[in-house]
């Protein structure tokens, strides 16, 4: 399958967040994803946006969000770019769900479930920016698979990734 | 498209078990519209009740709306009632298993499968 790239610029508002889906499922539809594929990608990239939104940025000022996605070797990568402070995501300890339903905090849910809908997740700090990669490999029959390298598109040097 | 959220009078038996019909969006916007709906809800009930959610048009659950039916599970569990999700699609019905939240929002395939295993 060609490679196709597409990008999205979301500003740090959580209205933003039906623009993330739309965006979403028109790829989605674009490159033929199964609805599992889509799904999995909102719910994932919902969650690090509303967390860019309200604890990166803190809800101040307007800032740039920047989402590249496409599919390559059978899999689909998402690169989710922001200048907030810097900060792993996936640093955090692992929601522990083998505890008690009473006791377990709930806290984490958004990036356990970010995590478990895909098949790699990275973060990177470059030239300012927070940098999380997302891989999901296409689970159609006969899909030729391979995890291709993360997304390499430095905003500063490909300012034609930045349209809206 | 929102949340839409509505008790289905005809299913529902008072004092027993409320069927809540879920259609659209359980997102952080629609966590916010069950939380104070199921809140006022439980508030009109004169004794605890088991509340099962009829959910075969609800479209997208995330981790707002699984922490807003969890919360509300906790606080029917306290009077020893239980939250169920029904007719829910395999695709939402996995979520609520990875998250691990299945002994917490109880998932049946249909209402009456919900209404025959809690009734008391």
């Amino acid at each position: 399958m060609p490679e196709t790239r597409e990008t999205l610029t979301l500003r740090n508002k959580i209205a933003e967040l039906e623009r993330l889906s739309d965006f979403i499922a028109e790829f989605g539809d674009r490159n033929g994803l199964a609805q599992k594929d889509v799904f999995a990608f909102t719910l994932s990239l919902e969650e690090l946006v509303t967390n860019i939104i309200n604890y990166g940025y803190r809800g101040e000022g307007e800032h740039p969000i920047i989402l590249t996605m496409l599919v390559e070797d059978g899999t689909v990568c998402a690169l989710l770019e922001d200048q907030a402070p810097a900060f792993d995501p996936f640093a955090r300890e692992e929601v522990d769900i083998t505890l008690g339903v009473e006791d377990r905090p709930i806290g984490g849910l958004g990036i356990h479930l970010c995590k478990k809908m895909m098949d790699h997740v990275s973060y990177d700090h470059t030239g300012g920016f927070n940098r999380v990669h997302l891989h999901r490999m296409l689970r159609g029959p006969g899909t030729t698979v391979a995890v291709p390298d993360p997304i390499d598109t430095p905003l500063e040097s490909n300012p034609q990734h930045h349209q809206t | 498209m929102s949340l839409h959220i509505a008790i289905d009078p005809t299913e529902s038996e008072p004092g027993s078990r409320l069927v809540v019909c879920l259609e659209g969006l359980l997102n952080s916007q629609g966590a916010e519209t069950a939380h104070h709906y199921l809140r006022i809800l439980l508030d009109q009930q004169t004794k605890p009740v088991h509340v099962l959610l009829e959910g075969s048009k609800l479209t997208y659950l995330n981790s707002s709306g699984l922490r807003t039916l969890s919360q509300f599970s906790r606080e029917l569990r306290k009077s020893g009632k239980r939250l169920a999700l029904c007719c829910a699609s395999e695709q939402l019905t996995d979520l609520v298993e990875v998250a691990g939240l299945s002994t917490l929002i109880l998932m049946y395939p249909s209402v009456d499968e919900a209404r025959q295993a809690l009734v008391h």
